[in-house]
């Protein structure tokens, strides 16, 4: 009869061959089945091609950094050699020149006197208009004096005396009574020059 | 040539993967990542093609060694370049399966439940290898891990589970390979 501690030593020990026998044979097992040479020279060719591709674009990529860095600079120096250059040499889009000789002296009298004889031409049209510019108004009140009203929402009112003064030298003519439609005449004041019955009916 | 070979062994400085995969990751030079694979490509190979076939496991191999050529920042750096590239492996070849319908999940039940016939003349190499192929996908996963020196934690890691599932799948598959060579051989 074996005591406690020898059956666990000889079981330990058992167990222990067994590891060593299942390690020698997983060894073995593994020693028949590697990777095979081919297997290695596909992948490198593979990592080559891929090299490649990475060493193609990355020489793409310092290519376009050099060229950009050297566009960079080359205008950073042309620039810089431009501020550099002296007045005389450097070139202007627009040219402005300010001086007095005669000739430009005489155009300009003749030009503004043309430009007189414009403004004066222009002040004639501008009375002649005024001495002709009528409005339509309706009469709606007759007794200190008259209110007249436009259609453009004015009131003119005329005193009684300007009233009398426009009767006796004739510029009113008709006897009217409110609600009368009625043309005033004004000069190039924007006096009144005379009050006439309007034919037609005023209507706004 | 095995002397040149012994005198190149000699005054040739060992580094660690870990180093070689952050230099190369700041180089990229072919040549640290061809050392890796020197030291590297055969374990993976061997885990993926215990883990499902050949062919399968060639192309899951090399997908997981460009993706280390590409993306070698993606390591990190405080813990093992062997343990990150399973994991980047197994991921990959999960993907795969689940692409492709093949992934099941296998109950873990004993080895005796599962339909697995041994000659007795058959060498103890092949018993072996006939039992851990037929082994459910998690134990042989995890028993292959603990094979090429990965701690339980690492496993866990590696696997996306529980540091007592990784023991209890570790026990289980061993069960069932002891249960085998010593029905066929002892």
């Amino acid at each position: 009869m074996t005591k406690p501690h020898e059956h666990d030593q000889g079981s330990s020990k058992q167990a222990e061959h067994f590891e060593t026998r299942i390690s020698d044979l997983y060894q073995h097992r593994k020693s028949k089945v590697q990777a095979t040479a081919s297997m290695k020279r596909q992948l490198m060719q593979s990592t080559e091609s891929k090299s490649k591709l990475y060493g193609w674009f990355s020489n793409f990529q310092h290519l376009t950094f050099a060229t950009a860095t050297i566009l960079l600079l080359g205008l950073v120096a042309w620039q810089s050699y431009e501020l550099r250059q002296s007045p005389d040499t450097l070139r202007y889009t627009s040219v402005e020149i300010h001086n007095i000789d005669e000739q430009s002296s005489q155009d300009y009298r003749q030009i503004s006197q043309r430009y007189q004889q414009h403004y004066q031409d222009y002040l004639q049209q501008k009375a002649l208009l005024a001495s002709h510019h009528q409005k339509s108004a309706i009469l709606t009140q007759f007794e200190n004096g008259w209110e007249l009203r436009t259609c453009d929402q004015e009131l003119v009112k005329i005193s009684k005396q300007l009233i009398d003064t426009l009767q006796q030298m004739n510029l009113i003519n008709g006897n009217f009574k409110t609600g009368d439609s009625v043309e005033i005449a004004f000069n190039v004041s924007g006096l009144i020059v005379g009050i006439h019955a309007n034919k037609t009916l005023l209507k706004c | 040539m095995s002397i040149t070979l012994a005198i190149k062994t000699l005054f040739s400085i060992s580094h660690s993967n870990e180093w070689l995969i952050t230099r190369f990751a700041q180089s990229g030079d072919k040549k640290l990542f061809e050392q890796l694979y020197d030291n590297c490509g055969n374990d993976l190979y061997h885990f993926l093609v215990t883990q499902s076939d050949a062919h399968l496991a060639k192309d899951i191999s090399q997908r997981t060694w460009l993706k280390v050529f590409e993306k070698p920042h993606l390591y990190k750096e405080s813990g093992r370049f062997s343990a990150w590239l399973f994991t980047v492996a197994r991921n990959m070849l999960v993907d795969e399966f689940r692409h492709t319908n093949r992934w099941e999940h296998l109950p873990e039940k004993p080895l005796n439940q599962l339909k697995t016939a041994f000659e007795f003349s058959d060498p103890i190499e092949t018993i072996f290898d006939k039992t851990l192929i037929s082994l459910p996908f998690e134990q042989r996963e995890s028993f292959c891990l603990q094979q090429e020196g990965f701690g339980l934690q690492e496993i866990a890691d590696i696997t996306g589970c529980g540091v007592e599932t990784v023991k209890s799948r570790i026990r289980y598959a061993k069960n069932s390979l002891r249960t085998q060579l010593e029905k066929y051989h002892d």
